[in-house]
């Protein structure tokens, strides 16, 4: 039998994997855009967990918000990214710096 | 008649001014002298009560949650304040009705100069704290406005800047430290205030608020070392300068020190931070003012001194020293005042205020020159003259106050030196400027001012005269008032008399006398001493300006390092700051990280999901190179995850998360196409394994996280778990469960997300072209057979399909609001497929790529769904109109519900197949581009 | 069971703002670029129906509805009224802004009025949710906004920066939401707030706290989590910048008030040490940072970071009146970055967007009035008398001593004398400098009348802060 704690550690280990992402691929936008999916897919695997082993079905609520929400974000986030390739020919993280004090 | 009113007749009066300007110059000066008149006019009725002993408080309510009243007050010492602000004043209006010329506007001075009186008597009268704060503050702003009168000079702007930037700032922190005060006696009134002393002095609180209240007072007051800002403010027009050292500005300093002497006097600390500050003041003006050449900055010099021999006063603590320093005020203002409408009619008349230059004007201006001699005289502590009286009294208190201490005659020597250096520039004011040979080349030829102008200066004097032969008949009831005011008690004996017989005082009155002569007769050489050697290295104005570049330098190089725009350095700082935020959390929240649950043995199943969880997003990771290939293992944890939710029984959650996940990627793949697919390249080593370093602690943060949460039996999660879930699955399902208007809530503010979502695409994307490339990373060529017949054909046969499907589900969830959500995402998969197997031209014509309309529409009908309820008030879906029985679909009712979810169907639809086309339509090199729009650059 | 339609009454401005928002939606769709002002007069028309509704149904009672997730209260309607009035002013200034640069679309309204609607949304949030429904309506509206000036490098620069970010924050947030529902089994605010008292879980309750803060700090802008606020505020256009920089700032309060207080207060002695390094950080860096500044916008960044500290101060007292004092913050904050962009719109025109601080130069030469204006909202953020920016810091000072905290209610005077030099900057710069461009200032009379209000508005505010100051503590309820 599987044990609330066994999802919670693949969720934080999804966690970790998806901030280890936005780290290591610092260079490329749309990694940075996955890893940050990635992010949210492990809170969900928290909420469903958390929902299904208090028996409360809140949390599964909670999901269905997430992921339709989730995919509104990412298409934003992909269309300020055409839209910032369009203007300067690069996705690359660290072309964008024209903006500083 | 009463207190606030006089105020508001002042600064109503600024007003006016400002006003009547515009009908000819002197109309301003006349009607500011008449507004002055009718303040003292209201303030006088009050006087013979204030001189029987009465202390006249007024409330009006104002800001009552934080406990305060607009509240004045008027007892011996504000009474002294306001008619000296009110009296100088008046005379000050005369006086700069001839000073300023064709070229200044008279109206603004006036207004300015009204306004600047208003603040001034509003911190004499207030009984609050706060109320007496905000004048406070006014009276730097509208005197920053008097001294940059003249705008177009150079000094007078930086002179302006910098009193405002110091007594404002000291204004801040006296903010800090009356709030605080007001906490220790539990108010922020006065009369309260006044009679808490022993619980302020005692107060744990009572150092800090005492250095924040003194620092407010320092800094207006010009002590040392923030006595620099004066010298500079003598730009602005004199008689602003006359009015700011004589009754207004930097008294507000000392008449602080009066105000709060009997809540805060009487620490070693008061003493300590009061005198010091006091007597290095003393000495610094007196000594430097003997150095100017400029006759203003001889006297501004000579104010901080003045002002520095007060603050010693007040320092020293005993009732009699108290006494003298009010006395100083009253005598200070008086010869003050006159001394500068003085030097204003010499640089009138004469063009220059250099004393090398300025000779011997005796001849050419004799009335004028015996005024300024009397004024001066008093100033250097002549007797006979009222300067010689507060003077005496202060060497008195300076002696006895020394004789307590360890190193007692210091403070007695020290007062003398700076007394001889007073008598040393008294004399250079009066025989470098009227004697001394002849004028150096001055640009006019010296004469008499106009009558009127001389006046106020012969009225001052006069009471020069009057105080220092006749005292006791003059002086005294004023003086004895005040100083109850200031001691709140009845004030000690003290006597005016000019002999008092040869005592201590009076030796180091003459020694003052006889070594101020001998100092000026060797004033050459200590000229030469002073240029080659002092003023270089003295220069407080430099310290200042160095400061400000400096903080400005710091600003500017914190800003290079940091604010480098870079979203990595972003993202690291975002991270550490979570990490240290954590570990504070952590540390802070206690107990042990791992708690004494029993850990439960695993299920190969899950076992195995987790393992391609786990390895999916790491693969990702990883594969960063590749974006296809990550692009399809994202897909696959997506599927997974779908898969954990059909375990946890969320059927409906499954499928919304399989039509999420398919959405996704088909828009992944469209923004894919565009975007380049060459990667950068790597950073260097050190940096990726400091970017390792930090994404494996963030990733061992989160692990720990769950270790704790796991390792903890959390009892009311178990309870609820054996009381409510079937071993091994089942629980509830989110299909079998009401929540009542819970989801109907959370349908309407997903679908209205996803809109969003849409119409912020929608405008950023509306007809921008982008070309796509023609070949993939490798360099192969997209294959220009852009529409397969074999998968058009099959898609227009899917269609249909497709959308059986969704009306399917749409209706098997009539009562479940995911039902239209998962149909629409369903139909508009459909659709896309048509997009990318037809082409975009032939679905085009076939529907409309603006689904706006679709949207609007359904947002509305789910938004009016609700309101319906409300208004026929009853829940309007529970309400069916009947059954109905279709084949393959069994029962169903056509409820309101129905509508609501036709809503939230039209919505995801309308939402999706905007994101998709527009992302679709984006390029124009392989499709046709909508005709007439391009705008690619 | 069929599933019922919500008792939607408690939320009518809400369902009024979504509808108008899908009929200026439709409507924008007919108009042709002349006539698009209907689509400014609706959503004109919007922000005054709101108003309406909201206030004449204003009472001190709870309701909660939508099974506990929506709760309207006496803060709620006070907030949600300065939001319409913000988001009015807000549409007011950026039309003529707007019309010189081809970005007068519908798009900006309907966008507008969505984020209006999540701000509602937070603002009258009950349970987590809901919390996470209104701040992504709010997050997306922002993001395409940002990116609305589609040929501008700056604009889609800071778009992407604040979209990367501030989805990264919605992670975090969400993630300390799992925890917190993981720990106390529920969503909603009242049962978190009870469980949160009882339980002994603390730890994991520190936790998820503490993502939980990370999200609210990015959302106010606090030090360490404010790095996408310059960024933004300079490269947005000025329009936009003035939307994120006022009513958002309301919302993101409340935000910070139902999650800590209504939902985590057993936790106070947590959050507290967590706001005091936040507060002390965002003072530190908001105020030294911005005396380096030359663009006008990015100082106003670095200033309102200074402002979110002072306002955190409030808050981290825990009480009532500390909420007040706060509230009191928000609201005076709104107003004067209103004055502040307002000035930055008023003197561009297309092709020159006035956003360096030597735009303002000799602004006394070409116009007395307005430099007397910008006047009085430099000395307000500066938080000098009379003005109402000073009684914000009294308020918060005062309440930050009554807890006993003075050593912090120094730091934050020393940081507010530091703050003073570059506000002090402007007012040199505006009234000794000479003008570089002496071009006279044209804009819409209905501009003139409410920029002026807007600043004079202030300092009457500043003279008789009392009926606000009132409000706000009878909507916190400490009357």
């Amino acid at each position: 039998m599987i044990q609330l704690s066994d999802y919670l550690i693949v969720s934080a280990i999804l966690f970790g994997l998806s901030v280890a992402g936005i780290f290591l691929n610092r260079k490329n936008m749309i990694i940075l855009l996955m890893s940050i999916e990635l992010m949210l897919l492990a809170v969900n695997i928290n909420f469903i967990a958390f929902s299904y082993y208090l028996g409360d079905t809140a949390g599964q609520v909670f999901v269905f918000f997430i992921l339709t929400v989730a995919a509104a974000e990412a298409a934003i986030g992909l269309a300020i990214l055409v839209v910032l390739f369009r203007n300067r020919r690069t996705i690359n993280v660290q072309d964008m710096d024209s903006l500083k004090g | 008649m009463n207190l606030m009113s006089i105020i508001i007749t002042v600064f109503a009066g600024s007003l006016l001014t400002a006003w009547v300007s515009r009908f000819g110059r002197l109309q301003a000066a006349w009607v500011a002298g008449l507004i002055t008149l009718a303040a003292l006019a209201q303030l006088l009725p009050m006087v013979p009560s204030v001189f029987a002993g009465n202390t006249h408080i007024e409330h009006w309510a104002w800001f009552p949650s934080v406990g305060l009243d607009l509240s004045f007050r008027l007892d011996g010492l504000a009474m002294l304040f306001a008619l000296l602000i009110l009296g100088i004043g008046l005379l000050i209006v005369l006086y700069a009705r001839y000073y300023l010329s064709a070229r200044d506007c008279m109206g603004r001075f006036y207004s300015y100069l009204l306004m600047f009186m208003g603040a001034m008597l509003g911190i004499a009268l207030s009984e609050n704290v706060i109320q007496l704060l905000i004048f406070w503050e006014l009276t730097s702003l509208t005197s920053f406005l008097l001294i940059s009168y003249w705008q177009d000079r150079e000094e007078a702007r930086q002179g302006a800047r910098m009193a405002l930037a110091i007594t404002g700032a000291g204004g801040l922190a006296l903010l800090g430290g009356l709030i605080m005060l007001g906490q220790i006696a539990g108010s922020y009134e006065l009369s309260v205030i006044l009679n808490s002393g022993d619980q302020i002095r005692a107060h744990p609180l009572y150092v800090p608020m005492l250095v924040l209240v003194l620092l407010g007072a320092f800094t207006k007051s010009a002590q040392f070392p923030f006595h620099f800002w004066l010298p500079n403010a003598m730009a602005a027009p004199t008689p602003v300068s006359a009015y700011l050292h004589s009754a207004t500005m930097v008294k507000a300093g000392v008449f602080l020190l009066a105000r709060l002497f009997p809540a805060l006097s009487g620490t070693p600390e008061w003493s300590y931070l009061v005198g010091g500050a006091g007597l290095m003041t003393l000495l610094v003006g007196a000594v430097f003012a003997l150095f100017k050449h400029d006759l203003k900055g001889l006297l501004a010099y000579s104010t901080i001194s003045h002002l520095g021999l007060i603050t010693l006063l007040f320092a020293i603590g005993t009732p009699l020293a108290a006494v003298a320093g009010v006395f100083h005020i009253i005598n200070h203002a008086i010869f003050k005042a006159s001394l500068f409408m003085a030097a204003g009619i010499i640089d009138h008349e004469a063009g220059s205020r250099d004393m090398r230059k300025l000779n011997g004007l005796w001849k050419y201006m004799p009335h004028t020159a015996m005024l300024a001699m009397v004024a001066s005289a008093a100033m250097a502590g002549v007797p006979l003259l009222n300067g010689f009286l507060s003077k005496e009294m202060f060497f008195a208190e300076a002696a006895s106050a020394g004789s307590h201490l360890k190193l007692g005659w210091l403070l007695p020597a020290a007062v003398t030196i700076a007394g001889i250096f007073a008598v040393a520039y008294s004399v250079r004011f009066i025989h470098d400027v009227f004697y001394n040979g002849e004028p150096i080349d001055l640009p006019k030829t010296p004469h008499e001012p106009p009558r009127w102008m001389k006046l106020p200066v012969e009225l001052l004097v006069a009471l020069c005269l009057l105080v220092g032969i006749l005292p006791q008949a003059t002086v005294q009831p004023l003086l004895e008032i005040a100083s109850a005011g200031v001691l709140q008690t009845t004030p000690p004996d003290f006597d005016l008399a000019i002999w008092h017989g040869v005592n201590i005082a009076l030796i180091m009155s003459v020694v003052a006398l006889v070594g101020g002569g001998l100092v000026y007769a060797m004033r050459l050489p200590l000229f030469r001493l002073h240029d080659e050697h002092l003023a270089p290295r003295l220069q407080a104005k430099a310290v200042f300006d160095h400061i400000m570049s400096a903080l400005f330098r710091f600003a500017s190089a914190l800003t290079r390092a940091l604010d480098t725009g870079s979203l990595q350095r972003m993202l690291v700082l975002f991270f550490a700051g979570a990490l240290v935020l954590g570990v504070g959390g952590f540390l802070m929240g206690g107990g042990p990280l791992s708690g004494n649950r029993a850990m439960l043995p695993l299920d190969p199943l899950s076992l195995m999901a987790a393992l391609i969880l786990i390895f999916g997003t790491l693969a990702v990771v990883m594969s960063h190179r590749q974006r296809f290939t990550a692009l399809i293992l994202i897909g696959v944890v997506g599927l997974v995850v779908s898969l954990i939710f059909v375990k946890f029984s969320g059927p409906d959650l499954a499928l919304t998360q399989l039509s999420v996940e398919v959405v996704t990627i088909v828009l992944l793949l469209l923004a894919l196409y565009f975007l380049p697919q060459s990667h950068s390249a790597e950073s260097p080593r050190w940096r990726r394994a400091r970017d390792l370093v930090v994404a494996l602690l963030a990733g061992t943060g989160a692990a720990l996280l769950s270790w704790a949460v796991l390792s903890r039996p959390f009892t009311s999660i178990s309870d609820y778990f054996l009381a409510n879930s079937v071993p091994g699955g089942g629980g509830s399902n989110v299909v079998n469960v009401i929540l009542v208007d819970f989801r109907g809530f959370d349908t309407l503010g997903e679908i209205t997300v996803l809109a969003l979502a849409a119409l912020g695409i929608f405008a950023m994307l509306e007809r921008i072209y982008l070309p796509g490339p023609d070949a993939d990373a490798q360099g192969r060529p997209w294959n220009w057979d852009k529409h397969p017949a074999v998968m058009a054909s099959f898609a227009r046969l899917l269609l249909p399909l497709a959308l059986m499907v969704s009306v399917f589900i749409f209706l098997r969830g009539h009562n479940l609001p995911g039902g239209g959500f998962i149909a629409g995402l369903v139909t508009a998969v459909a659709l896309i497929m048509q997009y990318l197997a037809n082409g975009e031209e032939w679905t085009q014509d076939r529907l409309p790529a603006n689904t706006h309309p679709m949207l609007a529409m359904g947002l509305l009908i789910a938004t009016l769904t609700g309101l319906g309820s409300w208004l026929f008030g009853y829940p309007f879906l529970t309400s069916s109109f009947g059954h109905f029985h279709l084949p393959f679909i069994g029962e169903f009712e056509l409820a309101t519900a129905m509508a609501f979810d036709l809503g939230v169907y039209l919505v995801v639809v309308g939402s999706v197949l905007l994101i998709l086309i527009y992302l679709g339509l984006m390029h124009g090199a392989s499709h046709r581009p909508a005709s007439g729009k391009e705008d690619y650059r | 069971m069929p599933f019922a339609i919500p008792n939607y009454n408690v939320a009518i401005p809400e369902m009024f703002v979504l509808g108008m928002a899908c009929l200026v939606l439709i409507v924008d769709l007919f108009l042709t670029e002349r006539s698009r002002t209907v689509t400014y007069l609706l959503s004109q028309a919007t922000m005054v129906g709101a108003a309406v509704l909201t206030l004449t149904t204003y009472s001190q009672e709870v309701v909660l509805a939508f099974s506990g997730t929506f709760v309207r209260d006496a803060m709620g309607d006070v907030l949600k009224a300065f939001i319409y009035l913000s988001a009015f002013i807000v549409f007011l200034y950026a039309k003529p802004y707007l019309q010189a640069r081809k970005l007068f679309k519908g798009e900006f309204y309907v966008l507008g009025l969505f984020g209006v609607l999540g701000m509602m949304v937070l603002v009258s949030a009950h349970s987590l949710l809901t919390v996470y429904l209104g701040l992504e309506l709010l997050a997306l509206s922002l993001y395409a906004m940002v990116a609305l000036q589609r040929d501008s490098i700056f604009a889609s620069e800071s778009a992407m920066k604040y979209f990367i970010l501030g989805a990264l924050a919605s992670g975090m947030l969400l993630y300390g939401m799992s925890m917190l529902y993981g720990a106390t089994g529920s969503l909603d605010l009242g049962e978190i707030s009870r469980e949160v008292a009882t339980t002994k879980m603390e730890l994991v309750m520190v936790f998820g706290l503490v993502f939980i803060v990370v999200g609210l700090a990015f959302k106010l802008g606090a030090v360490p989590f404010h790095m996408w606020m310059p960024d933004v505020y300079q490269g947005a256009p000025t329009a936009v910048t003035l939307y994120i920089a006022s009513a958002p700032k309301i919302a993101a309060f409340a935000m910070v008030i139902r999650l800590l207080n209504d939902g985590l207060y057993g936790l106070h002695m947590h959050w507290q040490d967590m706001l005091v390094i936040l507060a002390i950080l965002s003072m530190a860096v908001g105020n030294i940072f911005a005396i380096a500044q030359f663009n006008l916008k990015r100082m106003l960044a670095y200033s309102t970071i200074a402002h979110m500290g002072y306002l955190l101060l409030g808050i981290l007292t825990g009480s009532g009146d500390g909420y007040a004092a706060a509230m009191f913050y928000t609201l005076s904050y709104a107003l004067m970055s209103l004055g502040g962009f307002g000035m930055i719109i008023l003197l561009s025109r297309a092709g020159f967007e006035a956003d360096r601080l030597d735009d303002f130069k000799g602004l006394n030469e070409r116009s007395p009035w307005y430099a007397f204006m910008m006047l009085i909202l430099m000395f307000s953020m500066a938080g000098v008398p009379p003005f109402l920016g000073f009684w914000a810091k009294v308020s918060v000072l005062r309440e930050l001593i009554h807890v006993d905290m003075t050593w912090l209610a120094i730091v934050a005077v020393v940081f507010s004398i530091i703050g003073a030099f570059y506000y002090l900057r402007i007012v040199k710069l505006m009234y000794f400098d000479k003008a570089e461009d002496n071009s006279e200032i044209k804009q819409d009379l209905d501009l003139h009348v409410a920029l002026s209000a807007n600043s004079l508005g202030i300092l009457v505010l500043g003279i008789m802060p009392g009926p606000l100051m009132a409000l706000c503590a009878s909507a916190i309820g400490v009357m």
